[in-house]
């Protein structure tokens, strides 16, 4: 069961471990990323050093993110609505900075970032196929079918407005 | 901090990581084939309980570094929003006709399926979301994870950590290839995933449409949509499609109760 959170005091030891944790998908997602551009033959290729700048410029609007959605209060909300509008905001043309902050983290290929988070998500597996293997062959069927239902009523949807939109 | 001091874990994590780029990405017939599927895969065979490589206190070491090791992949989703911002505006009404949409799609074929699949109170758990960590958590403050829901819901979330990015890749390689629908509709349609989902659609919609310019607004449009996702969805999910799938799901199962009976006579 979930524990009750104390929403008035600041998670020290979670911004800790947290910012360790994050760090290390940072550099594990440079050297991936660099690995990423030397394989795909259509990508410029990108050398460590500035793989890690990039990595280390979203590392740093993540923990900012991060912290804020461990502060009293602010907690409530969850990380990943913090990190997101932190990205937003420094991302954002009037934001001091923001050009730095765009170009060093677009040598970062979006597909290299999800690759060591995967990787953990992986490890954690193994635990879990027993628990699937019991839910049988029909969950399986069932998740499919919200994951297809999902993008496609959101993209006939689009389709339709964008359309009366004029956008395409 | 003992689950950070796993160095076990992060070691083997950057060894996946270095052999999932250098496979890189394969294309087989319609099948886009990338990095994070192979580490989830990778990830999976490592730590199977017969080859005995992680104690079970690994594996829950990993799936609590998971969701905080995600929060780089959300950092550069959002900064991928602000320099985008204006043109995205332009289509504001589409980016949240769009999120409606995908809160009614996680159950507009799926609670069919699974109430003709015979399951029970597990369809309000499994088809009220995508079912990833925070939906998960909705529902064992709700109803307990082990409930008939929330049994539910762990299966779903499982399904789309295993299956999630393979399957998205192929139903967007069939989907794109028709050629119904713009790009842009298929970003939006790609955003409304989870987060391994959305990168999957986008990487076989990227591989059909090669044109940097044209990419770089799709990217934008599937960063804003899965933001607007990720950040409304939970409360969403909490206030108006758990309650909604729920009753659904009620009023759903009085016609199979009836129809059992009719059959019994």
């Amino acid at each position: 069961m979930e524990q009750k959170k104390n929403i008035a005091t600041i998670e020290w030891t979670k911004i800790k471990s947290g910012a360790i944790i994050i760090f290390l998908a940072a550099v594990f997602t440079a050297i991936g990323n660099t690995i990423q551009t030397y394989v795909k033959s259509d990508l410029e290729t990108v050398s460590l050093l500035k793989s890690l700048e990039g990595s280390l410029v979203i590392f740093g609007v993540a923990m900012i993110g991060y912290i804020i959605s461990q502060m009293p209060y602010l907690k409530k909300l969850s990380p990943v609505f913090w990190v997101g509008i932190v990205g937003v905001v420094m991302s954002t043309p009037i934001f001091p900075g923001s050009d730095y902050i765009c170009n060093a983290s677009n040598v970062i290929q979006f597909a290299a970032l999800g690759t060591p988070t995967l990787a953990y998500a992986g490890l954690a597996l193994g635990k879990d196929l027993p628990m699937l293997k019991k839910m049988s062959w029909r969950i399986i069927i069932v998740g499919c079918a919200v994951i297809l239902g999902t993008f496609l009523l959101a993209a006939i949807v689009s389709q339709i407005t964008l359309t009366m939109e004029g956008v395409i | 901090m003992e689950i950070v001091k796993n160095w076990k874990l992060h070691v083997l994590t950057i060894l996946i990581v270095i052999v999932s780029e250098l496979i890189g990405i394969r294309k087989i017939g319609i099948l886009v084939l990338m990095p994070i599927l192979y580490a989830t895969v990778f990830g999976g065979i490592i730590s199977a309980p017969k080859l005995k490589i992680l104690s079970m206190k690994d594996m829950e070491h990993a799936s609590a570094i998971f969701p905080v090791a995600l929060m780089i992949l959300l950092a550069k989703v959002g900064l991928g929003v602000g320099p985008k911002l204006a043109e995205i505006m332009s289509a504001k009404g589409t980016i949240f006709l769009q999120m409606f949409a995908h809160f009614l799609g996680t159950m507009v074929i799926s609670l069919p399926i699974a109430m003709l699949l015979g399951l029970r109170r597990e369809c309000v758990g499994a088809c009220y979301s995508l079912g990833r960590e925070a939906q998960v958590a909705i529902i064992a403050e709700k109803y307990g994870i082990s409930s008939e829901e929330g049994h539910g819901v762990m299966g779903v979330f499982i399904v789309g950590t295993v299956l999630g990015a393979l399957w998205t890749s192929i139903f967007t390689s069939v989907i794109v290839s028709l050629g119904i629908f713009h790009p842009y509709a298929l970003a939006l349609g790609a955003g409304t995933s989870s987060m391994s989902m959305s990168t999957a659609s986008l990487e076989v919609i990227r591989s059909y449409y090669p044109d940097p310019t044209l990419m770089e607004t799709v990217q934008a449009y599937t960063n804003t949509s899965n933001l607007l996702v990720n950040v409304l969805g939970l409360y969403a999910n909490m206030f108006i499609t758990l309650p909604l799938c729920s009753a659904l799901y009620n009023f759903f199962n009085r016609f199979r109760k009836q129809g059992k009976a009719a059959a019994a006579n």
